[in-house]
């Protein structure tokens, strides 16, 4: 049974439309959910949260479904987004009894040893924590019960490199067991070069592709040279061309890759490369 | 239980109003036991219940992913948060009957008599179909307009007392201007009582019912 699947999600808007997003994610991997402002992360994320009702598709965590098990799949899921989502006059303490109040897993003591390790202020209100403490106590909440996906919208975003840093390691630690997985929306794709199975992209609502991250830097190579290396026959192999006074930078199809004159420069690209490429093609 | 639940979060949720409330509480007490102004007898109480109108809606304005992740069915959140109206509209009714006491004490001119408790009913009926409306219309059209919210807070809360007010008027002084219905809740008031508390109490049901079936389609 895969920790997540996703069938047909799809939802309307007057200007924007989710169309047939579908994908699964087996248990114990990390999967990256990529794409511009405004291309769908959010609403697939709240989507697969029941935060949104789509207009059609089902979803799935081990098995549970929201229509015949709302509390067990709320359960399932720990959920952190950009918007902090904590009430402002909250305190450590509110959070800690809430979570008691409804989370029959929840730890009270693993709970609070998170807290002592961030060195997160008990006494005070939410409303003056910094964005990184923010994130902590969030992730000392969901860290601190059973559950079997973690959706991450944008979590990491706003933090320094150091707690950023902290995070990918808990991230790689919560899916060591083989039992729980992670989707992960993020604009800084270094950080899923470092721990992300797979990757999802999306724009404009529709998936790009959905591979695995080596399967991905497998199949493209980027491409870099001088202005006048390129003839136009060997331009239409070439993805998102980026062109300067100094020379182009360019995606290729590794199948494609021969075509190309032997002076340019091939080399493997990163997710960031591939990504950014892709949607300079797109976008004509 | 989870619907218990949901109240004891929604209350922790308003606790930082717990200020508001005092401040309200010794203004009334001030004004109603000490003022040398002739008011009424119920203005304490009506008083109180504005503030429970005023603070019922709060929980509507601290929306958010925490809170919107707990593991609990729609219908039951529902549920919690009229419970939880209701019982906020309870407690200062309890507050408001107490500044009552008080001022008969204090004053020592107003003696709380079996034509007091009518009256008191007919107000938290009224109060609790104000309550009632307003959650109804929150659940109803989603609204996210602070403004908007901000209007759907404090109007219905004015209306009530004003209107509350005229009720408690024509009953001390008996202007004879009144509407027939009223009229006729004077002349009979345990009857009038029951009745207009009943339904305060069948509009928070049916409301809650209703907001269920919108809240049950909107996830």
């Amino acid at each position: 049974m895969n920790a997540l699947e996703v069938k047909g999600l799809t939802k309307k808007y007057r200007d924007f439309t989710l169309s047939d997003i579908s994908f699964s994610l087996p248990k114990g991997y990390i999967m990256g959910y990529v794409g511009q402002n405004g291309a769908g992360k959010t609403t697939t994320l709240c989507m697969i949260a029941h935060l949104l009702k789509g207009d059609a598709g089902v979803c799935s965590i081990d098995g549970l479904t929201y229509e015949k098990q709302p509390v067990q799949y709320r359960e399932a899921i720990g959920y952190i987004g950009d918007k902090d989502g904590l009430v402002p006059d909250f305190t450590i303490g509110d959070v800690c009894s809430i979570c008691r109040d409804f989370y029959p897993s929840f730890r009270a003591d693993t709970f609070r040893a998170y807290v002592k390790k961030w060195k997160l202020p008990e006494k005070k209100k939410i409303k003056t924590f910094s964005r990184g403490m923010k994130v902590k106590l969030m992730f000392a909440e969901v860290l601190s019960r059973e559950t079997k996906l973690l959706i991450l919208d944008e979590a990491t975003n706003g933090l320094d490199p150091v707690v950023r840093r902290e995070i990918l390691e808990l991230l790689q630690d919560y899916i060591s067991d083989g039992e729980r997985s992670i989707l992960f929306s993020t604009h800084i794709l270094s950080d899923l070069e470092q721990i992300a199975d797979y990757i999802f992209f999306i724009h404009n609502g529709k998936k790009v592709f959905f591979e695995t991250k080596e399967e991905l830097q497998e199949a493209y190579m980027l491409v870099k040279g001088g202005s006048g290396e390129l003839r136009a026959p060997e331009k239409d192999c070439l993805i998102g061309v980026r062109e300067s006074d100094v020379g182009f930078e360019a995606l290729v199809r590794t199948d494609d890759a021969p075509c190309l004159p032997q002076g340019v420069l091939l080399e493997k690209p990163t997710v960031d490369q591939i990504v950014v490429h892709m949607i300079k093609d797109m976008e004509g | 239980m989870r619907v218990f639940k949901c109240v004891k979060t929604d209350f922790r949720v308003t606790k930082n109003m717990s200020w508001f409330y005092l401040l309200f509480f010794a203004i009334v007490i001030a004004v109603t036991c000490f003022s040398r102004e002739d008011i009424s007898v119920f203005w304490g109480f009506m008083y109180m219940q504005f503030a429970g109108l005023v603070c019922a809606t709060m929980p509507f304005f601290t929306g958010g992913g925490f809170l919107a992740n707990l593991p609990v069915r729609q219908e039951e959140r529902v549920c919690g948060r009229y419970l939880y109206g209701t019982l906020l509209m309870l407690l200062t009714a309890i507050v408001g009957g107490i500044t009552m006491a008080l001022r008969a004490l204090i004053r020592g001119d107003v003696v709380l008599d079996d034509s007091t408790w009518p009256v008191i009913a007919v107000l938290l009926g009224i109060a609790l179909v104000f309550m009632a409306a307003q959650f109804l219309i929150m659940y109803l059209f989603d609204i996210k307009n602070m403004q908007v919210l901000s209007l759907l807070r404090m109007v219905p809360a004015f209306v009530f007392f004003f209107g509350a007010n005229g009720i408690a008027e024509e009953i001390e002084t008996g202007t004879g201007g009144a509407p027939a219905v009223i009229a006729w809740g004077l002349e009979h008031p345990e009857a009038a009582s029951l009745a207009v508390l009943g339904i305060g109490c069948l509009a928070v049901v049916v409301c809650a019912v209703i907001s269920c079936v919108r809240e049950r389609g909107r996830y």
